[in-house]
């Protein structure tokens, strides 16, 4: 998994390539939690995304609770095999989806 | 309103309504009524009777007057006055009058002195009011008085006074002058000239008269008055003191009366009722030994006392039939537990846990049985003979209950045990088994056996039928259809039978569905069977189903057709589906480490592309195998690790996935976990859940089961076929 950062003000657009399971959730956990300070408006690109399972849907939950107090978190670019597990957890209700 | 019970009522209304209270008014009242009647009957002839006695005594007074004076001394001191009487013009004669009555003096001489005194004498002698001679005046009705007998000069009568009398009166006694002497000796009573009068003057009195002699217009009597008034008094008291006396002694009857009906009828029935109720209060208290009746001591020696000794003996009779019907539940309760074990151990002896073959992805078999109410002697049964041959049997012991349980178990045993010495022909493990049964048959039961053993790595399946239903077998993607198979008779039946095999191949994905009658006879409430046709219906619903649901749909069918009617054959069915060698079996042991994940993601992605699956389903296996492995790393040997063997089976035609998880750590269901609600927002949502949840949405089927210290967790996929659930 590859995560790319582009920041801009109160802006955060991060770029998440690759599978996002159980080893890699942590990675992106971390990643999300030094640059969130301060960020008001948060876009996740899931454009390369392959995969997620549940410990990525958490990293998804968590983030969206943060974002929740201090702006708004958007995501973008969802394929639609990542799409079907959204939508099986409910997770298509919470998020931002575009 | 309706009427209240004794108990219900207050003090009050139970004191109207005791019968003491009732017996006392009723006698009272009656004893009142009795005196009344009496007292005014009884009263009436004593004054009658004193009335009577009057009369005579006054009579009689006058008669010895009249006879003890002398008559022409009488005669003429009563001419003397009446001349003076008569000589005295109407107008002067004014009563009480002095100058009046002084014209008399004359008259009171020695003479008249000395009859008075006789008169006085009489009077005095019979304690007579007065006795005097008086003249009536036929004319006016006057009673002239001429001597009279009273000393007391007060209520003395001069001579020359008078009293007007009534006619009536004076007939009285003019028609007693009339009375013979013969009369009076026959005592003609009713005819005594005799008059009782109540007046001012004189009080109550009676008067007769007795006749002298007569002079003109002027009938000369001898008259003698009682006085009654004291009798009267006296009977007055008399009757004063009588009704007193009567009262006392009618309420002093009616209390004796019904204190004694208290004790002998009242409280022996408080008492029967006071047991009546306090037995059937121990009785909801389920108190077996009552003795309310038997502790009641009624010696009243009549009707009461017998009613007490039969509630008596009733008691003594419920309790004895209460301890009885204890006995007997107990008993059958305990018939009825050991019943429901016996069923328990019956049940557990035949393969019920699923899949009962984990490891063999080359066929799914699954079987159910839906006992009726009691434990009956159907029975079904499959094993491994070894490595590549199943045995499938399908049996129907004759009759029902514990009998048909023993004779099923014993059946089960030999089959199984003849089936492993010899393996591979039906037909000659179900003569041994017949011969076995036969032999020790002293009861004459018998069983129907199918018996089929598959070869699985060829599909042929080798089969004997022992009197059961023709098996069902759907091949090369067509409907379920009865197979007409050779019936030998049933087992148990007669000995040294011998039974044709026969054999048949199965392809990938064919299927054989056994049954015993309990489905093809289930019955609804107008008596008609669910029958063949309807079976195999059900089983075409949807052919290409897994066992599992084929059982399903003809179960369903079969509740819907009897639509609640009691069953009263056990429903059996078992469902083999066959899968053949286009099986790709890949295994895999890992150490349950999520650092481990990518290995068992590269093996998964392998192997799946090796099957060709899409894309889509190779990332849902993907994410449900990950969850699994996860969850596996994080509680089966925490805080150890141990081995995860994975084993991945894909079938083709239809193509499916078998993902099978073994590993040897803490019993550990994670179906059992409830699903998250997936509704809620973000800020309520639960962090964690959701992994199972996933898996259980994208994967067609998950099992899980422990068996020999083992957590077996499946994963099973289908390509085509039914949708996804």
């Amino acid at each position: 998994m590859t995560i790319t950062k582009q920041s801009n003000g109160n802006e955060l657009k991060v770029s998440v390539a690759g599978r996002l399971d159980t080893t890699t959730a942590p990675e992106l956990e971390s990643g999300l939690k030094e640059s969130l300070d301060g960020i008001e408006n948060l876009v996740l690109d899931f454009k390369d995304l392959e995969y997620i399972s549940s410990a990525g849907l958490r990293v998804l939950l968590a983030t969206q609770k943060i974002m929740n107090k201090q702006g708004t978190m958007t995501v973008s670019s969802v394929n639609d095999v990542v799409m079907e597990i959204f939508e099986v957890t409910g997770f298509s209700e919470i998020l931002n989806i575009i | 309103m309706p009427p209240k019970s004794i108990s219900e009522m207050t003090v009050r209304q139970r004191f109207r309504h005791s019968l003491s209270a009732r017996t006392f008014r009723t006698i009272v009242v009656l004893i009142l009524m009795i005196s009344v009647v009496a007292i005014g009957f009884g009263f009436y002839l004593y004054v009658d009777a004193v009335r009577r006695e009057y009369r005579t005594e006054a009579w009689h007074l006058a008669n010895a007057a009249a006879s003890l004076t002398d008559r022409s001394e009488v005669v003429e001191k009563t001419r003397e006055i009446l001349e003076i009487y008569d000589s005295i013009p109407e107008e002067e004669r004014i009563e009480d009058d002095i100058t009046y009555i002084r014209q008399f003096v004359k008259a009171k001489d020695l003479l008249f002195e000395k009859i008075r005194y006789t008169l006085h004498v009489l009077e005095r002698e019979n304690e007579a009011g007065s006795v005097y001679v008086g003249a009536i005046d036929t004319e006016t009705n006057k009673l002239i008085y001429i001597i009279d007998s009273d000393y007391n000069l007060d209520t003395f009568c001069n001579p020359g006074s008078w009293d007007e009398n009534t006619a009536a009166e004076m007939k009285v006694y003019t028609d007693g002058a009339r009375i013979t002497f013969i009369d009076r000796l026959l005592g003609e009573q009713e005819s005594i000239p005799a008059v009782i009068t109540d007046t001012e003057e004189y009080g109550h009195l009676c008067t007769a008269a007795s006749p002298l002699f007569t002079d003109g217009k002027y009938i000369i009597m001898m008259f003698a008055d009682m006085d009654m008034s004291h009798v009267f008094r006296v009977s007055r008291i008399f009757l004063i003191q009588y009704i007193i006396i009567l009262l006392a002694a009618a309420f002093i009857a009616a209390m004796v009366i019904s204190r004694g009906l208290k004790k002998t009828v009242v409280k022996p029935i408080n008492d029967l009722a006071e047991a009546a109720l306090a037995y059937s209060r121990g009785k909801q208290n389920e108190d077996s030994d009552q003795r309310y009746f038997a502790d009641l001591d009624i010696r009243t020696g009549d009707e009461i006392e017998n009613l007490s000794l039969i509630m008596r003996d009733m008691e003594a009779d419920l309790n004895e039939y209460v301890s009885n019907l204890t006995t007997v539940t107990a008993e059958k309760e305990r018939i009825s537990t050991e019943l429901n074990v016996a069923s328990q151990i019956q049940e557990g002896m035949i393969p019920h846990i699923y899949p009962a073959f984990p490891d063999r992805p080359e066929f799914d078999i699954y079987a159910t049985m839906h006992p009726a109410k009691e434990v009956g002697g159907d029975f079904y049964d499959f094993f491994l003979v070894d490595e590549d041959h199943l045995a499938m049997v399908m049996a129907d012991v004759s009759g029902k209950g514990i009998p048909a349980a023993l004779f099923m178990m014993a059946s089960k045993i030999l089959i199984q045990n003849y089936s492993m010495i010899d393996k591979r022909s039906p037909a000659k493990i179900l003569e041994q088994v017949n011969e076995a049964i036969c032999s020790s048959n002293s009861a004459e039961m018998f069983v129907t056996v199918w018996l089929g053993i598959l070869e699985i790595t060829t599909g042929i399946v080798k089969a004997a039928n022992a009197g059961h239903e023709y098996p069902v077998i759907r091949t090369k993607d067509g409907d379920f259809k009865l197979f007409k198979d050779p019936h030998g008779l049933v087992i148990g039946g007669l000995n040294g039978m011998v039974y044709r095999e026969y054999e048949f191949v199965l392809e990938s994905g064919d299927c054989i569905f056994q049954y015993t009658d309990g489905v093809t006879e289930a019955t609804n409430a107008q008596y008609e069977l669910f029958g063949t046709q309807r079976m195999l219906d059900a089983l075409n619903l949807a052919p290409n189903a897994e066992p599992e649901e084929l059982l399903e749909n003809v179960l369903s069918k079969i509740y819907e057709h009897v639509n609640g009617a009691d069953q009263f054959d056990d429903i059996t069915m078992l469902c083999m589906k066959y899968f053949t060698g286009s099986v790709n079996v890949k295994e895999l042991d890992v150490e349950a480490k999520t650092e481990n994940l990518p290995k068992v993601m590269t093996f998964l992605e392998e192997s799946l592309e090796e099957n060709e699956f899409p894309m889509k389903e190779q990332m849902q296996l993907a994410v449900a195998a990950e969850e699994i492995f996860v969850n596996i790393c994080h509680y089966a040997y925490a805080p150890k690790t141990g081995n995860v063997h994975m084993r991945l089976v894909c079938s083709k035609n239809p193509t499916a996935i078998s993902l099978t998880f073994i590993d040897s750590g803490k019993p550990y269901n994670p179906l059992e976990k409830e699903d998250p609600d997936i509704t809620l927002s973000a800020e309520q949502r639960q962090i964690g859940g959701l992994g199972i949840f996933m898996v259980k949405q994208s994967m067609d089927k998950v099992s899980y089961r422990y068996d020999d210290g083992k957590n077996i967790l499946i994963l099973k996929k289908k390509l085509h076929g039914k949708g996804e659930a």
